[in-house]
């Protein structure tokens, strides 16, 4: 489905064009769907990604800060850092129509959604991540925010229980913010967030919207998640895990019960996500567990 | 911090599809073929779009209308808040594992 705005489209392209000589007038330009569906995008202010030839251009969402996106995109292009992140074709953000920010980037191959995930790659890599020096001049990660806007949306709900659940999660960011600016983390680690190059074939890092600095249990709060509200079952949580421990984590005690550390941020990624499960058109059972979970968790 | 300055340089995205394969019908990348509870249909590596032959649909709406799964062997520890130990694990659950929220 190509984008429906023909400015925008053309707009991509020209972007396009100054990386890939295989872009034409003609080229299409396809949203990857990263959220909702192709057809119900779940938000306009979201940001979107378009797939043009071989170059992804992402608009960033509404209100996204230049300067902290700024400051992400040199994180990732710090030393060794290439080893860990897929890099941008530019290392400063381009002001985009409709007052967006477009980065622009490789295109990738990403992981499927059909295969087994890569578990104990995707552990190993994130701890390298969490075990890289300190970088100065790094926002804080983004989850805080992300579920400042989960919160923000059970209150326009309109419901009495999604609006407990926003008190219940006032409380639990408050408790996160407390938490040690501790190390390099991801900020909104998931499977979608892996790809590599056609030449390079380990899975790297993508999107550095929420990239920063804070407790690196953030990073590993949606497998864990997932994994405590049965969505995730015990042989892939364990192989991630032991992976992420083998390859020195810092966000779990080497041994012993890893569950006092990953408690806050889990529960945290389980509200976001049980949230961003409502607005998906179609996700009604995994909603409905996404929200089981938070039921207990208020009681718990 | 050090400021990068220079790009690095663009390396095209020139996969080379298996003999045979498709290419993505929307953003031309290769499909690859993948096999999923018998069932036989072709990822795109770019996009993620799926396609399924004739007939592949209405086989997996039957087999998840079959689906039970293993108890699970809890690990020993985990937040009174799971549902471990009383309930059955959702195959495929953890596609909520691939978005941004």
């Amino acid at each position: 489905m190509p984008t429906n705005d023909p400015e925008l489209a053309d707009w991509i392209r020209g972007v396009a064009a100054t990386q890939d000589p295989r872009v034409g007038p003609n080229t299409p330009v396809v949203p990857l769907v990263t959220r909702g569906l192709a057809t119900r995008p779940v938000a306009p202010e979201h940001s979107q990604v378009f797939i043009c030839a071989g170059v992804i251009v992402k608009l960033h969402g509404a209100g996204t800060d230049r300067d902290r996106l700024t400051r992400r995109l040199h994180g990732i292009g710090a030393t060794d850092m290439d080893r860990l992140w897929i890099q941008p074709l530019r290392y400063a953000p381009l002001p985009a129509p409709n007052d967006r920010l477009a980065t622009v980037w490789p295109r990738v191959t990403v992981l499927s959604t059909i295969e087994t995930p890569p578990w104990a790659d995707v552990g190993a890599l994130l701890a390298r991540l969490h075990r890289m020096p300190l970088l100065d001049d790094l926002p804080r990660l983004g989850g805080h925010s992300r579920l400042a806007r989960a919160i923000a949306f059970l209150r326009t709900s309109g419901r009495d229980d999604l609006a407990r659940l926003a008190d219940y999660g006032d409380g639990l960011a408050a408790t996160l913010a407390e938490l040690p600016l501790a190390t390099l983390a991801h900020g909104d680690f998931h499977l979608g967030q892996l790809g590599h190059t056609p030449l390079r074939r380990s899975w790297k890092l993508l999107d550095v919207d929420d990239f920063g600095i804070g407790d690196p249990a953030w990073d590993l709060a949606r497998p864990a998640g997932f994994w405590a509200a049965g969505l995730l079952d015990d042989d892939a949580w364990a192989t991630f895990l032991d992976a992420y421990r083998a390859a020195g984590g810092p966000a779990v005690p080497p041994d012993g019960d890893p569950w006092p550390a990953l408690d806050l941020p889990a529960r945290a990624a389980v509200l976001v996500a049980a949230v961003q499960a409502l607005r998906t058109p179609n996700s009604g059972e995994v909603a409905a567990q996404l929200l089981a979970a938070c039921a207990r968790m208020q009681t718990g | 911090m050090t400021q990068p300055t220079d790009p690095p340089r663009y390396e095209p995205y020139t996969p080379q599809p298996a003999a045979g394969a498709m290419t993505c019908p929307k953003c031309g990348a290769p499909m690859r073929t993948y096999e999923r509870n018998g069932i036989h249909l072709e990822q795109c590596q770019g996009c993620r779009g799926v396609f399924l032959d004739f007939g592949e649909l209405e086989h997996l709406t039957q087999f998840e209308s079959r689906f039970a799964a293993q108890p699970p062997a809890a690990p020993g520890y985990g937040p009174a808040w799971g549902s471990h130990g009383n309930q059955r694990y959702r195959r495929g659950g953890f596609s909520g594992l691939f978005f941004s929220s």
